[in-house]
């Protein structure tokens, strides 16, 4: 019987009661893509447990508990100090391991619904034929969805296959985290994992989607540079402040701007993701800021009206907004904000029950409608208001800072516990200072004016005295490229793995850092100068675009824009993290040639081994933050994080000492052989940024660097740790495993303390270590931790 | 007991939300401490980042590793203690290594002279140190004291909240008391 195969159900004659359902027919796939599918193709809950249980024994979890009491459930509330058990039977540390998987969870189910969001709206506009053209540079589209799913999509429609993938995945997960379940840490650390594998998939999805069908740049090194900066607005026009991460309404703002020639006489501007994704889109928008300038964005009064979207915005900001006439916008079903919905009354009546001030503001899930409300109640508000007025007279500061009794609830309140108490003590007598450092340092979250006992308007009082310095703070961003060309990778793919190029220093995530955002500028430079690459995206990447060098320029401008040896590239928004990520496994396929497709634990396996790629989130305050790290953590990419992320509860921390830890099996040799123990942390936080510095030097070592990388590793490391800490590094010896591992220039002096301090056999006629390295330099040393890889190739 | 300058309870949380269900830190005066440090087998001082901006904690850890106390420098306040010749156990690892290190029943220590014993802190971020403590707490049976400004409430032991002057008395004493 001929059967031409189609998608549907059949029923077969002369077989009662049989049918068969064909679901997606992947023919054309299978034809087109010789490369056979991988181990893995879209793993279920325990498919790479395996891989997991390596990575937890290895680098054993540390759980840091911020409560040791459990209330999920009405056994409890139970009390697990001392990892007591609860009336459920789990201990403390696994339901910090719990916890740390329900946080996970979150932040992949934030991605996902934001790409499932994007996907959805292109197949209404566009169909799910729409293809994915991410032009010819690129031609490895999706790493992390070939690497986990298992297909090069195509089309719009393959995103939605991905997504349903995604979706049963996460809610499995979440399965997982009710009462009664895991017993082991262990366990679901690796569901943790599994949910931060999966976000990058998500991510990818969304990033796609978008820069496909709103024509964003396409991996182009040389974007333009966009204004940045709390002082970057014109306020003479009407101003549309859009808050968020999903870019959907801002677009449609920009639109219709653009439709009815408005474009030049009102601003828009952005606050976090939406502000990156909006600059990809029209350069000529404008970023306000990150995450900490929400609150101040709007006490400033200097929005018309503000539209909000999704993730990331603060709770009071109706509440706020409210309190000063400005009109809010709600569009995502995931922040509604107690709003009516108005999606489908007709625009002019909504644009009259804002702008008389009959609402304070409206829910519209309609983009395109959006578009035209945001830009008619902007124009109209500024017509009714007039010239925006300072939002607070220096009159009313000097009462404000009257009222201070210097209870110091606020410093108490404080997430940094800012000395708010000597800032107005100060202030009294004239000197605003202290509130100048206050403002470089403070996240605007509001929490010392709930503790106040005399409703002082702390944030405002800090915006006031520190004003100039605040608007000050403008600059120049690289708008977000997307995804790192193939042709980039096969560049700097070789130098990566042999070491040459030492390392890949990627700053993503959230703007709660320990101290000013300079720091994040400091550290940064000092890896560009020594022609490191730097890939950063979200807050971090806006953030270094508000810091300016002596001549008033940022790295941007002073380092050029391709993902190559000193060099900055900015690839967008959150979701774009997935191109990082991305950017490590095409390292793997396209320079290694290992296959991609469906094969993860080798691919991550192999990252580990030899890409000398860690993130940097100096700032990490979110959910989904934990989830992108523990996602990255899980491809074999360490992390170091700053102080706040001890907070998340749990690192993942090796020990160098434990020998029997840090080992390997050798393809070449066909042996199981020890190793220096590096990357000996996939997650850990660093105090300072000079801690962060050396930190994120030494976890670029990997076991497969050539003695040549090796040694510009080494010398890397031991100058940075002699420039913060003031000394060798204590462990530098334990990565030396041949002569011409040192460091040129410092080959004598450190031969010498091997021998003296180390007890290590030296030749001293040729300068040649003779005993005492963990293993010998061997060229062809061929690392893996997976079983199937090992066999697979030594077999070869 | 130097007297707390901070109005109210001395033991107010530097965050009011770190909260838990288990013992706080009892509030611990310099004799005291010095008595728990002479008595120990193998005491520690770990320093963190502050002393890289306030030179006093710089110089008391210095008075206090001349006393015999040998230092774990975290956050990079190995080069300021270096600069006064201090030479620390550790410099490289991060607060964080060095709690996943004493969480370990088979670590003999940087100097490999077997576990530590106490532990006493000084000039590390409150929040990070919170939390190191935490895990200490709940699953090591290490005796933690905290010699910061800020009571620390997962610590066993902890000086009160100290405004700046009081708190460099508290430390002055504790070094005379070695």
């Amino acid at each position: 019987m001929n059967f031409e195969l189609k998608e549907g159900i059949f029923v077969l004659d002369e077989m009662r009661n049989v049918s068969i359902r064909i679901g997606r027919v992947i023919e054309e796939e299978e034809e087109e893509w010789k490369e056979p599918v991988g181990p893995t193709p879209k793993p279920h809950i325990l498919d790479l447990r395996k891989w997991d249980r390596k990575l937890i024994s290895r680098y054993e979890p540390i759980y840091a508990p911020m409560q040791d009491f459990c209330n999920l459930c009405t056994m409890g509330p139970c009390e697990l100090s001392h990892n007591k058990e609860g009336a459920c039977g789990i201990d403390l540390k696994t339901q910090k391991a719990r916890l740390v998987t329900i946080a996970c969870s979150i932040g992949a189910s934030t991605h996902t619904a934001h790409a499932r969001h994007l996907v959805h709206y292109l197949v209404e506009k566009f169909g799910r034929d729409y293809p994915l053209d991410l032009g010819g540079d690129i031609n490895i589209e999706a790493p992390n969805i070939r690497l986990v799913f298992g297909i090069r999509p195509k089309t719009v429609g393959d995103l939605e296959q991905v997504l349903n993938y995604v979706e049963q995945e996460i809610v499995k997960v979440l399965h997982s985290t009710h009462t009664g379940q895991e017993e082991d840490y262990a366990d679901y650390e690796s569901k943790a994992m599994h949910v931060g594998m999966l976000d990058h998939v998500a991510m990818e999805v969304a990033d796609i989607a978008q820069v496909v069908a709103f024509k964003y740049p396409l991996g182009e090194e040389d974007t333009p540079l966009v204004d940045i900066g709390f002082g970057v607005l014109n306020t003479d026009k009407p101003v549309i402040l859009v808050i968020g991460h999903n870019v959907l309404p801002a677009r449609n703002i920009d639109d219709y701007l653009r439709e009815h020639g408005l474009e030049d006489e009102v601003e828009i501007a952005g606050l976090c993701c939406t502000a990156h994704d909006t600059t990809r889109y029209d350069p000529k928008a404008k970023i306000v800021g990150t995450l900490s300038y929400e609150l101040r964005a709007i006490r400033s009064g200097l929005p018309d009206v503000v539209v909000t979207d999704e993730q990331c915005i603060r709770a009071d900001t109706l509440r706020e907004c409210s309190k000063l006439g400005i009109p809010v916008i709600a569009s995502s079903e995931t922040a509604a904000r107690g709003l009516e919905d108005r999606t489908y009354d007709n625009p002019d009546v909504i644009v009259n029950d804002l702008v008389s001030g009959k609402v304070k503001g409206v829910l519209i899930k309609d983009p395109d409608k959006i578009g035209e409300v945001a830009v008619r109640v902007a124009i109209e508000m500024r017509k009714k208001k007039g010239k925006k007025l300072p939002f607070m007279s220096d009159e009313e500061l000097k009462a404000e800072i009257k009222k201070c009794t210097g209870c110091m609830n606020c410093v108490f309140a404080c997430p940094h516990n800012l000395r708010v108490d000597t800032a107005m003590e100060a202030a009294k007598n004239g000197d605003f200072s202290k509130f100048k450092e206050i403002e470089a340092v403070c996240i605007a979250c509001g929490r010392c004016e709930q503790s106040c006992p005399r409703k002082i308007k702390i944030v405002d009082v800090i915006m006031k005295a520190s004003y100039d310095s605040l608007v000050a703070k403008t600059g120049k961003m690289r708008v977000g490229r997307g995804p790192i060309r193939d042709t980039e990778i096969r560049n700097v793919g070789q130098p990566i793995v042999m070491g040459t190029i030492p390392g890949i220093i990627a700053p993503i995530g959230c703007p709660n850092y320990p101290k000013a955002r300079e720091e994040l500028v400091e550290i940064l430079e000092e890896f560009l100068k020594r022609r490191f690459i730097v890939v950063t995206s979200g807050c971090h990447a806006m953030d270094l675009g508000m810091v300016k060098d002596e001549e008033g320029k940022t790295l941007y401008e002073k380092y050029p824009g391709a993902f190559d040896a000193g060099c900055i590239t900015n690839v967008g928004s959150c979701v774009a993290n997935s191109h990082i990520s991305g950017a490590a496994i095409k390292v793997a396929n396209i320079f290694a040639m290992r296959p991609l497709r469906a094969n993860y634990a080798e691919i991550a396996d192999y990252i580990l081994n030899r890409v000398g790629a860690v993130g940097l989130a100096w700032g990490p305050y979110s959910q989904k933050a934990a989830c992108i790290a523990t996602g990255f953590n899980r491809l074999g990419v360490p992390a170091v994080v700053g102080p706040h992320a001890t907070k998340y509860r749990r690192a993942f921390i090796g020990k160098y000492w434990k020998k029997e830890d840090w080992w390997v099996y050798d393809i070449k040799s066909k042996q199981k052989i020890y190793v220096e123990p590096c990357p000996d942390a996939l997650l850990v936080a660093a105090e300072t940024k000079e801690e962060a510095i050396v930190q994120l030097a030494r976890l670029c070592i990997r076991p497969a660097d050539t003695f040549m990388g090796r040694q510009i590793k080494l010398t890397h490391y031991i100058e940075l740790s002699k420039k913060y800490l003031g000394k060798l590094p204590d462990d530098w010896h334990l990565y030396v495993r041949t002569e011409a591992d040192l460091p040129l220039k410092m080959k004598d002096e450190l031969l010498k303390i091997l021998e003296e301090e180390h007890g290590w056999k030296i030749d001293w006629s040729k300068k040649k270590i003779l005993e005492g390295p963990i293993r010998p330099y061997d060229a062809g040393f061929n690392p893996t931790l997976v079983e199937e890889v090992f066999e697979k190739y030594a077999k070869k | 007991m130097a007297e707390s300058r901070l109005k109210g309870n001395p033991t107010k949380l530097f965050n009011v939300a770190d909260i838990q269900v288990s013992r706080s830190a009892k509030l611990i005066d310099p004799k005291t401490v010095a008595r728990m440090v002479k008595r120990a087998k193998h005491p520690v001082l770990v320093t963190g980042g502050h002393l890289l901006r306030d030179s006093k904690l710089v110089e008391y850890a210095a008075k206090m590793y001349e006393k015999g106390i040998p230092i774990i420098a975290t956050g990079a306040s190995s080069k300021p203690l270096i600069e006064k010749g201090v030479e620390p156990q550790s410099a490289v690892f991060t607060l964080h290594y060095v709690t996943q290190f004493m969480l370990d029943e088979s670590w003999e220590g940087f100097d490999g002279k077997g576990k530590y014993d106490i532990v006493l802190y000084l000039g590390v971020e409150p929040y990070y140190l919170s939390r190191m403590l935490s895990a200490l707490k709940h699953f090591s049976k290490i005796t933690t004291i905290s010699l910061e400004s800020f009571y620390q409430p997962h610590a066993k032991f902890s000086f009160p909240n100290l405004d700046e002057e009081s708190h460099y008395k508290m430390l002055e004493e504790l070094i005379s008391e070695l």
